[in-house]
Order: C-alpha cells, then structure tokens, then sequence
C-alpha cells in the first residue's frame, strides 16, 4: 500500500533524510518512531505529498507523489503534529465542508459528515463550535475531517500530544477500529506507550536513517519460539534447574517466576503446561509474554542499520 | 456550489455582518445626501458619486484586497493551511472561493459603490462612458485583490524556504507593488488621461486620445480595457501560484504570456519617433524590470535551483525548463531583444536617449552580475536577511563603487561600475562581462548540495 525507495530530502544546508526504503502492507498499523529530529515529520510530509523529495520515490496506494501529488492528496487522509481547526464553523459545518473539500459529492456530504461524526463520538456535538470543544474533543473532530472523505491511507504525525490519558485511550480505540475497518495506518510518535496498544509494524528512524532492520513486527509474540511467563503459587529454589531437567530454554529465572522460550506453536505450549503440573510444579499463571514495544524499539535501535547492512552485504564500507 | 467560497460565505458573510455592514453604508449615503441637499438631483447625484468613489476605495481596493491576502495568512496562522492543500479542490476553485469569498463582504460593498459611481457617471457623460467607468473600477477592485492574494501566496512560499511564518507585510507590499506597476506602466499615457476631476465632476477620465500602436484610442477605452487585461493578467498569476501551493508543477508558457503582453502593452506606447529600436528598447526594459521583480519574489529553494542545474547539465531540457527560476525567461527574453535592438539601424544622434549597441549590451551584462549578486546573498545562510543584503550589496556597488570609479579613474574608472556611461560603454562591457563571471561563479558555489552522507 505504501512503498518508499532511497527517499532522500535536502534542508538547504542539510540533509535530513537519507536514502530511507520501506514498504507497509493493507491494513498495516505502523509505528514510526524515532528521537526528536530524526526525521519523521520530514517523512510524513513527503508520503502526503507535501513536500517533495530531493531523491528517491514514494507510492501511496500505486500513486506516485511526485507525479501526481492532487492524486495522492485525495488519496489518503493526514493529520499534521500542529493543526488548526476553523474555530467560528460548527462541527457539521466543518466535517461538511471537509467532505465537499476532499471531493465527496455535495448531495452525499452531509450524510459522510454525519457517519465520520459517528466514527469519532461527536454525533452529540454538530451544532458546537469547534473553538468550544476541549482538546481532546478537537483531535476528534481533527480525525473526524481527516477520514471523512474514507481514505485507504491515514497518516498521523504525533496525534496524543498533549492529550488527556481519556482522551488518549479513546484515540487508541479509534484507530483500533479503523485498523480494523482495513484503513492503513502510520502513526509517528516518540512516546512508544501511545503506540503499544494498536501499532502491529514499527519502523525506527534516527537521524533521518532507518534504523535497525527497518519494518519489524511490534509487539508480537516471536513466531518462531514465544516467550512464555511461568508463574507459581509457592516459590521453588530449584525452579531454574526443574525447567532445565525437562528440557526447557530459560531466559530468566526466580524462585516464583520463570520466562522461558517455546518453541512450536500453541501446541507446543499447552504440552509444556502439562509437564510442568506433571513434574509437580505449583503453576498459577501461564502466558505468553507480548514483546513490548518499547523492548523492540531497544532491540532495534542496537542493531546496525539497514543500509549498514547493506553496504557490509556488498562489501563497501559503512 | 464550490466548497471553499461557500465556507467563506459562512464565515464572512453571516447575516449579522451583513446588517452591520448595510447600516454604515445607509449612514455614508445618507448623510451624503443630508449634506447636499438643494434641491437639483444632479447635484445629489453627483454627490452620491463622490461617496461611491469613497466606498469603492475603502471597500474595493483596502479591504477586499486586505481580506484576499488575510484568506491566505489566516489558514497559516490557524495551521488549517495544511489541510488545504490537502483537499481535492482545483487551484482554480480555491483561488476564485478565497478570492470572492473572503472578500464577499467588501465587494456587496463595493457594488454599492461602483453603483453611485455609475449613476453620476451616466448623468453626466452618459451610459457608454459610465459603463466603461465602471467595468475598468471593477476591474481595478479585482486586479488589486488578485495582487494581494498572489502576494501573500509568494510571501507563504518565501517563508516556508526561510524557515519563518509568512506575515501580512507580503499583502502589503503585493498591493504597493501592484499599483505601483500600473503606476509605472501608465506614467507615459498622455497628460490627464488618467486625471480623476474633483468637485461634481466626479468620474470624468478625460484627456487626449492614447495613441498605441499608432492607433488612437479613447483614453477611457484604453484604460478600460487595459484594467481588465491586467485584472485577467493577475488573476491568473494568483491561480499559477496557488498551483504551486497544491504541489502542482506548473510550465513557463503563462509566465512568458504575460512577460510578451506586458512588453507588447509597454512598447505600444513608445514615442513614435524613436522607431523600431524605442519600441524593442521599451520591450527589453520591460523583460529586464520582471527579471529584477523575480529575482527578489521567487523563494529561495536551493533544492529547486541545484534540480535545474542537474536538469541542465544532464541535457534533460524540458525538465530544466519546467524548474528553471523564472527570471531566467526574462533575462532570455531582455537578451534577444536588445541583440536585436544592437542589429537594428540606430536613428538616434547625440539627444538620443537610447544607448549605443555597446551601452545596451553592458547593461545586459550589469543586469546579469546583479542576479548573479542577487542570488548569491539570497541563498545565504541566513536567508532571511538575503533580500535587504542583496540590495545593500547592489547599492553598494553602483554608488560607492562608482564614485570611488570616477575619483580614481574618470568616466572610465565610473564606467567600470556603471553601464551608463555613454563615452566609455566598451569599458563597462567588459567590466560587467568580469563582474557577472565572478557573481555567478560565487553563487554556483553556494549552491552546492548538502553532503549526502
């Protein structure tokens, strides 16, 4: 759905990103992150053909940008960090005129108003001024005009600034929900928390360079040999060398709790459980650990990047 | 209805303001009319005419013109501007929804007034005259606004490549530079063709016949007709520019069109009795004036200037074109009309104005050191203050730089500075030929890319 090859974007004294690649699937939430400055916004800006490249090309929904940037305007829906509302419009009139604004036929604008309205919580709200909403209600009704036109691609650069933890909880579920209504998603944040509970990709920028391996899974169980959180009602001493006796690879070990990695599936699990009630252990809880997003954006950010990477692969100095 | 001049309507043109606004206008007519009363419906007529001219400056040209720039400069301060260049609107209908809807309010004004300024008109010099009148005011209030708008559009795009908020001094200096450029453009009309007549007589634009192109024209015609020219001419630039804001790549040919219709509409107004060459001359002043306008007005977008050099060293000619800046179409365009002004028969003797073939050339070359300065101190690392360096630079150069020329070296010495003096114009040639090589060469190495690593 989003496909970015060796962007690279010039400052007039600098340059700020540097040949960034990669591609989000449909359907994808990703989380881009990355220190201040490390070139989101930059990057945002340039996928919503607002600013062009200096090098490199960027598809959205098989547009290209650069070729036909109206195209990709109508295309996708984007919310910038800082962005203003007209403070004299009610909400109907602002989400009307949105939907008129990004091409929705004027006998179908009121009826999309009314649905993005909905999607956002702020069907009570039509006839409020937009100047009178608090903040956490404005980044709604920002929402609301942004997916009114229903975009396939929604771009949002730090969209819980600021906000309440209410109204960051319902943020969260919104983009739950469009997530799951088949939107593509991209959201750029440097507050991993915000990004843990609806970010299923993450890619990591730093110093306009894509850090790490560029798009990874976030926060996903390792497919290939889960992480698994023993938990027992009375402490065993001997817990670590109980789990090494029946085979089992042990991240971590105390007397009451043990993380230890299964490899083949849920089955695997469940068989694991049972030999652990087996060999007499007090087990109380058992579960798989999800994978931080915090814990992944470490594991990436230690790691060389991709176009380090690369250069090694093809014997040229990083 | 087009969505942008609806939601300005909404905001403008509420019913509230509509009322207050009818109220002052019944107060101006109506204590007009309180203050004139002496029976003769002419006279009242007249009167209501004055305040018509009144209403439409206030109305027309300052505020509409004010609310054409503020449509742009208030979605900047509200950080909705994003979010317009976002929308799937045409630059056409963004254009023409900011410009008449903003500027909704005023123009009901303005109507009132162009109204009074009709009926006084049409009572004193009859219909015809009063509806030329009022179509070139009309066209006036359009050409106005149209520069405020472009002009703020041209200050978004200035601040965005200097990394500041645009301000309302684009507005400001868009309307003076616009008038200013009527100003210029009809200092040549004959004496009083342009002369509004006080007192009763309100309305009347008379004088000579003008004369362009060696036809005569009525001078109200011409003026009509001229307002609305460069009403479409602006126009027209405001929805170039606002293409650009929507990210859309836009080609030279418009640009080149009005460079060739003003220089047209200049030179048709030539004296007679310079020829051929007074009227190319007149055309190369023309390209040469937009070159300096240009020069100052684009954004400084290195990333956009180092794409045309690539472009041009890469012999990809029509993506060179298509980024090239736009002086460049003016200083080709001043380049062969004075090789054609040096190749044409020169019929001038000692009181002539015009320069020699050598003197018109050394201007050319001065012309083309002065952009080369111009963007040498543009691109700067603090591009902020380039415009006001560049000029002090420039003053620099010609007035300390020839005075200290003249006590040193004569009209030679001033000559090296100055493509003005007519006895030593081999000097200057070749003074500015050197000069222009060294701004261009400093320039071309400031605008060297960023290391990419």
């Amino acid at each position: 759905m989003i496909v970015v090859r060796d962007v690279a974007y010039d400052y007039p004294s600098a340059r700020v990103l540097h040949a960034v690649s990669f591609e989000v699937a449909e359907g994808a939430v990703l989380a881009l992150v990355g220190p201040n400055g490390a070139g989101k916004t930059t990057l945002m800006r340039c996928m919503a053909a607002l600013d062009e490249p200096a090098e490199g090309s960027i598809s959205i929904d098989g547009l290209d940008t650069r070729a036909d940037p109206r195209a990709v305007h109508a295309a996708l829906g984007y919310l910038p960090d800082f962005f203003g509302l007209y403070d004299e419009l009610t909400v109907r009139q602002s989400l009307v005129y949105a939907a008129r604004s990004r091409g929705v036929a004027a006998s179908a604008a009121e009826q999309a108003a009314l649905a993005a309205a909905g999607r956002v919580q702020l069907s009570d709200r039509l006839d409020a001024r937009a100047g009178h909403l608090s903040r956490g209600l404005r980044q709604r009704l920002a929402i609301a005009q942004t997916i009114v036109h229903g975009p396939r691609v929604l771009l949002l650069d730090e969209p819980a600034a600021g906000l309440d933890p209410e109204a960051r909880r319902a943020l969260s579920d919104l983009i739950t929900r469009l997530a799951g209504e088949g939107m593509t998603i991209v959201v750029s944040s440097h507050i991993l928390a915000e990004l843990e509970d609806y970010s299923t990709r993450m890619l990591m920028l730093r110093d306009g360079r894509v850090a790490g391996a560029g798009v990874v899974a976030a926060g996903e169980p390792d497919p290939a040999a889960s992480l698994v959180r023993i938990q027992l009602a009375a402490p065993r001493a001997d817990l670590a060398t109980v789990l090494a006796g029946l085979d089992v690879a042990v991240e971590s070990s105390e007397a009451d709790t043990a993380d230890v990695r299964v490899p083949g599936g849920a089955q695997a699990e469940a068989a694991l459980l049972g030999r652990l009630v087996g060999a007499g252990l007090a087990v109380r809880a058992f579960a798989p650990v999800r994978r931080t997003l915090e814990q992944t954006y470490l594991d990436e950010a230690r790691r060389p990047s991709s176009d380090v990477q690369a250069k090694a692969l093809k014997g040229e100095p990083a | 209805m087009n969505p942008e001049f609806e939601r300005n309507l909404w905001l403008e043109a509420a019913p509230r303001r509509i009322v207050g606004a009818g109220v002052i206008l019944a107060l101006i007519y109506g204590a007009t009319a309180l203050v004139t009363r002496n029976g003769d419906p002419h006279v009242l007529i007249a009167a209501l005419g004055v305040a018509g001219v009144m209403v439409f400056v206030c109305s027309g040209l300052v505020w509409a013109a004010w609310a054409a720039g503020s449509s742009i400069l208030d979605e900047i301060r509200g950080r909705t501007w994003e979010f317009q260049r976002l929308s799937a609107l045409t630059p056409w209908m963004m254009t023409w929804g900011k410009l008449f809807g903003a500027g909704s309010l005023a123009w009901l004004a303005t109507l009132t007034g162009l109204v009074a300024v009709g009926a006084a008109a049409a009572d004193l010099h009859g219909p015809a005259y009063a509806l030329q009148l009022v179509v070139g005011l009309a066209a006036l209030g359009v050409f106005v606004q149209s520069c405020a708008m472009g002009a703020a559009l041209i200050g978004v795009r200035k601040a965005r490549a200097e990394g500041r908020m645009a301000t309302g001094g684009a507005v400001i200096l868009g309307v003076i530079g616009g008038l200013l450029l009527l100003w210029m453009f009809s200092s040549s009309l004959p004496l009083g063709a342009m002369r509004f007549s006080g007192g009763a007589s309100m309305g009347q634009i008379g004088g000579p016949p003008v004369t362009w192109w060696g036809q005569e024209i009525p001078s109200l015609t011409f003026i009509s007709l001229s307002l609305c020219a460069f009403a479409a001419w602006s126009l027209a630039g405001a929805w170039r520019l606002m293409r650009l804001e929507l990210q859309m790549h836009n080609s030279p040919w418009v640009w080149v069109g009005f460079l060739i219709f003003a220089a047209a509409w200049r030179a048709g107004l030539a004296p007679a009795m310079g020829g051929a060459a007074a009227v190319v001359m007149t055309a190369a002043l023309v390209f040469v004036a937009a070159a300096y306008v240009c020069a100052f007005v684009e954004p400084a977008d290195a990333v956009k200037l180092r794409r045309f050099v690539a472009a041009v060293r890469a012999g990809a000619w029509l993506h060179a074109i298509d980024v090239a800046p736009a002086a460049l179409f003016a200083v080709k365009l001043a380049t062969w009309t004075i090789v054609v002004f040096c190749l044409l028969p020169q019929p001038f003797g000692m009181a002539s104005p015009l320069p020699s073939a050598a003197g018109a050339l050394a201007a050319l070359a001065f012309v083309i050191r002065d952009l080369g300065v111009i963007t040498l101190f543009r691109f700067g690392p603090r591009a902020g203050r380039g415009d006001l360096t560049a000029v002090i630079a420039l003053a620099l150069l010609y007035w300390v730089g020839g005075l200290v020329g003249r006590i040193a070296g004569g009209d030679a010495g001033h000559a090296l500075f100055s493509p003005l003096v007519a006895e030593a114009a081999g000097v200057s040639l070749a003074s500015g030929v050197v000069q222009a090589a060294i701004a261009w060469g400093l320039a071309l190495q400031r605008l060297r890319g960023p290391k990419a690593a």
